[in-house]
């Protein structure tokens, strides 16, 4: 039965048929090749999206909309330029910078690259940077959005492997920031090398003008991650309190939303968010016939008997989720791969939350490695390039990526530090 | 014929959009309601979680049918961007088909399972059978049907716009 599920998934993929269906057709076929009742099908899928943390990801993709229908993209653009813009390779560093900042207000990378790319990407190639390196930057860049907390795919983590989210996401902070140091001493050094950027740091505000005009927005992290680690709420709670906050900050404070884009704002997040609801409803399906065809424990005992030691484990897990990730859409690959991996990782003593961070970033490579990178799809889309024009330049950001996931999957406490210190017993 | 059709999916793949909307308005609403309960009335509601996650089911079945009809479900389009039109249009049958037939699944099994759910009521919100919250899924794959369809007559590919 698993083959034949595994075999018509993998036919249904490369016939262009969408992930979601591709998935619910094998597991439909799965059914009937067990002569197993049909009702599992509906029933699972009803379940697996029948669970109140994952109203987190709805509730933070419509904040996010809000905030960037609000006008917030161009106030961290010029807040983050004010404060690293100033250098020879300042701008590519900005967009660094910026991701970093709005991966705190959203839980999503292709939103990152669309929201920052649309003002960045036209910025660096009129200041002379060619136009594959500005979109290969932006769609690297946007990896943060889902490694930097809120993010959609800890969530999913944390739902399908039980680890608190709240955990998982203060655990989010070391790599993300780690990310974003090594991707800004390499564009630095590379400007520098090329010559590129020495003009800009051109039309900066000062940093105390945008970090007022700004200030409304970098407020909103600190009200959700604080009111998450204050104790105050859950995480759950807290993207309630997002989409409050942001429709307040938007209509209110910058009135940059009119009451008719609001349709237009739902509209975007419904649609984004039942995308990404069915493939997981469908993913719990497929998840669940192969744990009840006792798979993932097959699976699970083989890794244990032919790699032996954790940082074996570790390796094999790094370069199967790269592959993984070239071909398959984050969301699914977690709710599938999560319930399988994490206890393995638990039988070497690996800690889960620790785990779920090496696989976030291991997948969120997978959006910038083609053939299926959704974060190249959307920076081609920003700066009107095919995606054959970007692989030359993609390549150094790829391996720059490796080498943090390399650094944050043999060294625990880059993901676990900030969270011990916080849920210290 | 075809007009017809296209203005038939407008209608009911935007009627569906608009409870989408509604359901998505309704679960924020009660998430910051459950919020304000907790604190202010230090006396959370037990029926407000359950609420949430219904509306959201419903959001997301009453969703999909515009994510069919603009093409907007994430896919693996290696091949579509390979390919000359003639195979092209094949793969919009195939893509079609597979769809169509996931969602016969999911209208005719969901209808059978939203029965059986009539005897069983809501934890928390007794007085409302659970028939209400299953039956989203026969429901929303209708409005599917129509919108599955309409794409395939009046192709449109949006996947990035709405993709995570």
């Amino acid at each position: 039965m698993t083959p034949v599920m595994v075999i018509t998934m993998v036919v249904c993929f490369a016939l262009t048929i969408s992930v979601a269906v591709s998935i619910g057709l094998a597991s439909i076929l799965g059914i009937q090749a067990s002569n197993a009742n049909m009702l599992i099908s509906v029933k699972e899928m009803f379940n697996a999206i029948n669970k109140f943390p994952l109203a987190a990801i709805p509730f933070f993709i419509l904040a996010g909309n809000l905030m960037e229908t609000g006008g917030i993209s161009r106030r961290l653009v010029d807040f983050a330029k004010s404060l690293v813009g100033g250098v020879q390779g300042g701008l590519p560093m900005t967009c660094v910078l910026t991701c970093m900042i709005f991966a705190a207000v959203s839980g999503s990378s292709v939103a990152t690259t669309f929201a920052i790319g649309a003002i960045l990407i036209p910025a660096l190639i009129k200041h002379g940077y060619p136009v594959g390196y500005a979109a290969a930057l932006q769609a690297t860049s946007a990896e943060l959005g889902v490694i930097i907390p809120p993010s959609i795919p800890m969530i999913l983590y944390g739902v399908s492997a039980e680890v608190s989210i709240g955990e998982l996401f203060i655990a989010g902070f070391g790599p993300g920031i780690l990310i974003s140091l090594a991707l800004m001493a390499f564009v630095y050094v590379y400007c520098k090398f090329k010559g590129l950027g020495k003009n800009d740091g051109e039309g900066r505000l000062s940093v105390g003008t945008a970090t007022w005009r700004a200030g409304w927005a970098l407020l909103m992290p600190v009200i959700i991650l604080g009111g998450i680690y204050g104790g105050i709420f859950t995480p759950t709670e807290a993207s309630a309190v997002a989409v409050l906050y942001a429709l307040i900050v938007g209509t209110l404070i910058y009135r940059e939303i009119r009451p008719a884009e609001l349709y237009a704002v739902l509209r975007k997040s419904v649609v984004s968010s039942s995308v990404i609801m069915f493939i997981i409803a469908n993913a719990g399906l497929f998840a669940f016939l192969i744990t009840r065809a006792g798979v993932p424990d097959a699976i699970g005992r083989w890794l244990q008997e032919v790699l032996q030691s954790p940082a074996m484990f570790l390796l094999g897990v790094n370069a199967a989720l790269f592959v993984i990730g070239m071909f398959i859409e984050t969301s699914a690959a977690i709710i599938v791969l999560a319930p399988i991996l994490a206890p393995v990782a638990q039988h070497f003593g690996i800690d889960p939350v620790h785990f779920g961070l090496v696989m976030v970033v291991n997948l969120a490579l997978g959006m910038i490695t083609p053939p299926f990178g959704v974060n190249l799809f959307a920076a081609c889309t920003v700066a009107r390039i095919s995606l054959d024009r970007i692989v030359p330049y993609l390549i150094p950001f790829v391996l720059v990526i490796l080498a943090c996931l390399m650094v944050v999957t043999y060294v625990p406490g880059i993901s676990l530090g900030l969270r011990d210190l916080v849920y210290a017993k | 014929m075809k007009s017809a059709f296209l203005a038939l999916d407008r209608w009911t793949t935007g009627l569906a959009m608009a409870i989408a909307c509604f359901m998505l308005v309704v679960a924020s609403s009660l998430g910051v309601f459950q919020i304000v309960t907790r604190f202010v009335l230090e006396q959370p509601a037990e029926w407000s979680e359950i609420l949430i996650r219904i509306s959201l089911i419903w959001m997301v079945f009453m969703g999909i049918p515009t994510a069919f009809r603009q093409g907007a479900m994430v896919s693996v389009d290696v091949l579509y961007r390979w390919s000359p039109p003639k195979v092209r249009r094949v793969l919009d049958w195939v893509v079609c088909l597979a769809a169509l037939t996931l969602i016969a699944v999911i209208i005719w099994w969901g209808w059978d399972y939203a029965q059986r759910g009539s005897v069983q009521s809501m934890a928390g919100l007794e007085s409302i059978s659970m028939f209400w919250a299953y039956v989203a899924l026969p429901v929303g794959g209708l409005f599917c049907v129509i919108g599955i369809v309409a794409n395939l007559i009046d192709p449109q590919r949006n996947e990035l716009e709405t993709a995570q």
